[in-house]
Formats: structure tokens, sequence, C-alpha cells
């Protein structure tokens, strides 16, 4: 998926753009070696507060997937009515270390969805165009569809 | 030996939409009765614990029924709000702090899904702004890998809502009286697949209330007090598959369901066997199915066939949600949890009219299940 110059993260924290493609950003308890996404300040397993940052990849499999079939209210930001709305697909998404990270899926067609399907993580520019600042959050797509991903500048 | 605590009053303001009461006027309404059929005026009660999600503080409830100077404490526990009102009012009673008490929930919600703000719930903002904050979404996925797990079948989720309104058409007080097909519920829009619009409740308005005190006490006020075996709340454990949760860890845990149930039965001493009515949350027929098997009645990947028996219906083996439940009455979310208490101490006294669950069932269950993972259980019997 292009996206466009200027565009911005949603949250920048969550995403690592320095490699040929992104992966997700999360945290690790250095005390018992559990993984968080988004970042954690508290390990909610052993208690430490002790985390580092962590890579935490962007390939995995689906592990569960819906389509959100209806315009969600505010804090939504995508822009869009009940009018105008497309739905758009939601799942977790199995990640090597056995997290299971919840995101939009760039398929939002029930019949290209299943669970253990290998997925990978892109950007997708989910504001409609004109709605506002354009803005960019992290979404998978099923691998066979998978194309290069163009990181904004 | 514990003093045992009795329920002496129920009262319901009816679900649904009233759009000329508020709904604090609604929790007054269900206060009244509850007070009305426990024989006893408003300065009677020593002691009272209510609350709503979004419609006020219960303790202004002391403006609509007298300024008596009691402990009214206020509750915010989302959907174990009810629960956590009742498990309180009966640890007061059992201290000795009080001798009468009241348990209160009532709620007013705009039509449409819920919207959360991430902040309120611990979480950042993006999360909400790109459209994953959403509890219909964690209905859906957590149906579509529980489908996928135990190899149920999205008939089963049908099955489960058609018996919802069959039985909410047998009760005067549901907001919906209207049996619908198979085939109305399997080709309804899609909300969040698997589950479609009328296998999901709707956002609502109304008032639950009770009247507790000393068992030993009961029969003053009552000929039918109805005995508070159990009545906890549990939270999540680490691993837990939870509503608004951005990641699931690695290793999996009980759903607090699972940890409320099990602490219910053994705190009542009795086995999920002998529930004779059962009430169990249901914000939509997937997680009613999840629930029949975390709060012990069944096996999971039973409930299909269990549905297709009848055995969830009012006749059957396990009677399930006999007023229609959340499907059928709709969610406010304060007060879904003492309905259920109501409906099975009107099953117990013998007074459920049409629904009545034959053989006069002496055991009932109701369980409520919310974000951010919080689970409510109460086992009555009479």
């Amino acid at each position: 998926m292009t996206i466009e110059p200027g565009a911005t993260p949603v949250a920048a924290h969550l995403l690592n753009l320095q490699g040929a493609r992104p992966s997700l950003t999360g945290s690790r308890c250095t005390s018992c070696g559990e993984v968080y996404f988004p970042a954690a300040r508290g390990c909610t397993r052993c208690g430490s507060t002790a985390l580092d940052a962590c890579d935490l990849g962007g390939a995995g499999r689906l592990w569960s997937w819906t389509v959100q079939g209806f315009c969600p209210k505010p804090p939504y930001d995508s822009g869009e009515s009940e009018h105008d709305f497309t739905p758009y697909g939601v799942g977790y998404v199995e990640l090597a270390s056995g997290l299971k990270v919840e995101s939009r899926l760039t398929v939002a067609d029930p019949a290209r969805l299943r669970i253990g399907m290998p997925m990978a993580l892109t950007l997708q520019a989910y504001r409609r165009p004109g709605a506002g600042a354009p803005v960019f959050t992290f979404a998978f797509e099923p691998v066979d569809t998978a194309g290069d991903t163009e990181l904004p500048q | 030996m514990i003093d045992e605590v009795a329920i002496i009053g129920i009262g319901l303001h009816p679900f649904g939409r009233t759009d000329h009461l508020s709904g604090l006027e609604q929790g007054a309404h269900a206060v009244r009765a509850a007070l009305q059929d426990a024989g006893i005026n408003w300065d009677a009660v020593g002691v009272a614990y209510g609350g709503s999600a979004a419609a006020g503080n219960a303790d202004a409830l002391s403006n609509l029924l007298g300024l008596t100077g009691i402990p009214f404490i206020n509750v915010a526990n989302g959907c174990a709000t009810g629960g956590s009102a009742l498990a309180s009012v009966v640890a007061a009673i059992r201290s000795g702090a009080a001798e009468i008490g009241v348990a209160v929930g009532f709620d007013k919600h705009p039509r449409g899904a819920f919207n959360a703000r991430p902040s309120d719930w611990g979480l950042e903002d993006w999360y909400g702004q790109t459209g994953l904050m959403l509890t219909t979404q964690f209905f859906a996925l957590k149906t579509q890998r529980y489908l996928h797990e135990h190899g149920l079948s999205e008939r089963a989720l049908v099955l489960a809502a058609q018996r919802s309104f069959r039985h909410g058409a047998l009760n005067p007080q549901a907001w919906r009286r209207t049996e619908l097909s198979f085939a109305e519920i399997a080709e309804s829009a899609p909300v969040n697949l698997p589950l479609r619009k009328y296998m999901f409740c709707n956002p609502a308005e109304g008032g639950a209330a009770l009247v507790l005190c000393r068992a030993k006490d009961a029969h003053k006020y009552t000929r039918t007090p109805v005995l508070v075996k159990a009545a906890l709340m549990r939270t999540r454990h680490h691993g837990s598959f939870e509503v608004f949760a951005p990641s699931l860890a690695a290793q999996a845990a009980p759903a607090p369901t699972v940890t409320a149930s099990k602490a219910a039965f053994e705190q009542a001493g009795v086995a999920p066997s002998e529930i004779g009515v059962i009430q169990i949350q249901d914000t939509d027929s997937g997680s009613e199915i999840i629930h029949m098997a975390e709060n012990g009645f069944c096996e999971h990947g039973e409930q299909e066939r269990l549905l297709e028996r009848g055995e969830t219906d009012i006749g059957g083996r396990l009677p399930i949600n006999t007023d229609g439940g959340c499907m059928a009455n709709g969610e406010p979310i304060g007060a879904s949890g003492l309905r259920q208490v109501i409906e099975v101490c009107t099953q117990l006294r013998g007074q459920a009219g049409a629904r009545q669950v034959p053989g006069a069932p002496k055991l009932g269950y109701t369980h409520v299940y919310g974000a951010p993972g919080v689970s409510a259980v109460t086992i009555l019997q009479t």
C-alpha cells in the first residue's frame, strides 16, 4: 500500500519503519520475559516494572477475525459517516512470540479470511481523504496478496 | 456459621425505552417496587449500594426516595455493577452494619453500540481512533475463535437467539416480545461476523432493585424469602481473552467467568447439575454459548446439540434466560445483573406465569460478564 507523502502515523511509538518492511514495537519484561503490545510500563504477569522496548516483527497467522459492519461512533476518526462507511476487517494475529495482536485487516471479505492463514504487517491510510490530516495505522494483510510496502518519506 | 442473608423484596422498572423517565427515576421506581414487595418503607433501610454506567450516581436516588442519612455507596463495576452491589449489601448485613439493605442498578443508554473512551480504560487513544475499541468486535472475535476451536457452527448462534426471543415472547415485561424465525435471524444484517443483527442485544434503559435482610428475620417480611447462597465478583487474570485488549498473552488463562463461577459453586456447596433455573450474560448469542460452558453447565462444544434438542428451553434440562435475557430485554448496564436475580427469585417463588419453569426449582444461578474483564455470579435458593 502506498502511503501519501506527509502522512503521519496515528501513534509513532507503535511502529518501526526503519527496515524494508514495517514491524511492531512493544516491550519485554526483563524479569519474566513476557512481551507486550503496545509497550507496557508494568508486567501484569509478574508485577515487575522493568521492561525494555522490543521489536515484535510483522509476520504471523490469523488467530481470529471479524468484519466491522457498522461505522463506529467517535473516538473513531476515519471521517466516515454511516452513509459512506466501508466495512473493514479486524483480527488477532499470532506473532512468532505467541503474542496475539489486535489489528485492522486489509481484507474485509469473509471468503478471503480463515483462521491460521499467514499474515504480514503493512500500513493503512484509514482516514477518508479530505477528512483532516492524512494518517496511517498498522494493518495485517494475507501473505498471498502482500505486496511491497512503500514507507512514507 | 456465617449468618445467611435473604432477598425479601424485588422490584423492576421494565427494560426498554421510557422516554419520559430519567435513568435515576427508573431506579427509584424499582426501589419503591422492591420496598412495597417487602412491605417496608425507605426509612427502614440501613444501607444501600447501587450504580449505573451512564445515568448518574445511585446515591442521588436519596433525593427521590427520602433523605434518611444512611450510607449509600456508589458502585461502578460496569456489567458487574448489580452483582457487586448485591455482594456488598450481603457483606454489610452479615457484618452487622445494617439490618436491612438495598441493592439497586439502573441505566439509560443512547441508541447504538457503546463508544468507550480509551483513557477511561487505561488504553491509548489510537486504539479508539483506528476503530478497534468496540465491544461488538470483541464478542465476534471471541465467538469466531470459539466456534473454530470447539467445532460449532453458526447454526448454534441462530438457535440461541431464537430461544431467547421465544422466552421473551412469554414475558409480559420484556422489551422484545416477538418470536423470530430461524431465517430472520440467520439472514439478518451482518454486524460483526459471525454475529448478525438479531444475535445482539441492544443498549436500553431500566431499573432493578432488591431488599435484603438476615435470613432468620426474613419471615417477618415475606412468605417467600430467597437465600443468597453465593454472590461474588471476580476480575481477569493475566492471559485471559477480554474486552478492550489490544493484545493477548501467548499463554491463555481462564476467563473471570470461570473463576467467579467456581468460587460461587464452592461457596454455595452445590454443583451445576443441581441448578434448576439459569440466567447467563447474553450480550450476544455467541457469548451465551461460551458462557454456558464457562459457568460449568455443559462441556465446550456441546452447546449446539443442547440447543437443537431444546435443553435450554423453559421445559428443558437447563432452562436458560427464562425472561428472554439481554436479547429480549435490552442492556441497561447497571441494571442487568439485578434483573437476572429478580427473574430467578420470581421463578423460585413460582410466580413466573407463562414462563414458569416446571417442577418448582429450588436453586437458581445468575451470571454477568463485561468490560474490561469482570464477572459476577450469584447462587440463590428457596
